[in-house]
């Protein structure tokens, strides 16, 4: 079944890249966040702040863990496992979309071989789930301020969703209008325009604060980039030899079976 | 590639399997954004707390 192996091919696509992720989180952007939340204790709430950052969409405020009433993990182990079973499930979430995608590929008669396939797919993935977004939406360290959090939310999506259908629309549409098409669902976030508030992101601290936060999220945009792409080169490698060796043989098997057979079948490499 | 088999498969048998491929497939990708979902947008305070490093790191809306 070919479900089964996705589920298993994307889980074990899903360990490996968590773990490598949470290793170098634990070394790259946890010191960064750390610092940030130290910070955070000395923040004034603003106006702005409770009612445009901390609402959320049931209308609970929230203080980044601080409330006694919300389970939060302990610092330390517990959170680095906390941080560990989410960035499995974000590997996962993402090896099955680029395993799905692939297997759609090989459907429609794609020639190329495993590898560079799930190259290819995932730069798609990159664009689409995290560079484009990040565009209108900078990476963010704890106790900015922003717009309300459900407007960033849908932003996300549009861009997200925009930069996906861009590139279908380059890989599956033969017709040369395929870049018109292409270059306006990339274009549909930026024309929205991303909600961002009028004030100061950072004005509910002190001068000396704000200096050490922009400092450090300007390190955190850094950071959190040369992190994405080792997260999507480590997907697209071992996506590309799950896929080669546990759903190729089967989507093949299944094609054989199939009126899709007469495509032209991707080549294993030797 | 074409079928090797001498016995031809029944015209409803070809569509079914492919069906079938696509389904799961769709599967697949529709468990992989509600995990997504899950991780990266559930509202839920557990949720939010739980993967908190993981949504700024990934460039997702937090608070």
């Amino acid at each position: 079944m070919i479900f089964r192996r996705l589920i298993w091919a994307a889980l074990a696509v899903a360990m490996l890249v968590g773990g490598l992720q949470s290793g170098l989180q634990q070394w790259q952007t946890m010191p960064i966040i750390l610092a940030a939340e130290g910070l955070e204790s000395q923040k004034v709430e603003t106006a702005l702040a409770v009612a445009d950052t901390h609402a959320h969409g049931d209308g609970a405020a929230h203080d980044h863990g601080d409330d006694a009433e919300t389970w939060t993990p302990a610092d330390g182990v517990e959170r680095q496992i906390w941080t560990w079973v989410a960035n499995v499930l974000h590997a996962f979430s993402m090896a099955l979309l680029v395993l799905a995608v692939m297997a759609v590929c090989q459907w429609r008669g794609s020639a190329l071989r495993a590898l560079p396939l799930a190259a290819w797919v995932a730069a798609a993935g990159w664009l689409s789930f995290h560079f484009w977004p990040s565009l209108g939406l900078h990476a963010e360290i704890p106790g900015m301020d922003a717009a309300r959090l459900g407007s960033r939310q849908g932003w996300w999506v549009l861009a997200a969703g925009g930069a996906a259908l861009a590139c279908a629309a380059v890989a599956l549409v033969r017709s040369p209008l395929r870049w018109a098409v292409a270059a306006g669902w990339l274009a549909l976030p930026f024309v929205v325009g991303a909600p961002h508030i009028m004030a100061d992101p950072l004005a509910g601290f002190t001068r000396e604060a704000q200096v050490a936060l922009r400092q450090l999220g300007s390190q955190f945009i850094w950071t959190t980039a040369w992190l994405s792409l080792s997260f999507w080169l480590s997907i697209g490698v071992l996506a590309g030899l799950a896929f080669q060796r546990w759903l190729h043989p089967a989507v093949a098997a299944v094609l054989e079976r199939s009126d899709a057979g007469c495509a032209p079948a991707m080549k294993a490499p030797q | 590639m074409t079928s090797s088999t001498t016995t031809p498969i029944p015209d409803d048998q070809r569509v079914s399997a492919t069906r079938s491929l696509l389904l799961q497939l769709c599967a697949g990708a529709v468990l992989g954004l509600v995990v997504l979902y899950g991780v990266a947008f559930a509202e839920s305070p557990i949720a939010h707390n739980a993967a908190h490093d993981v949504r700024h790191v990934t460039v997702k809306p937090c608070h």
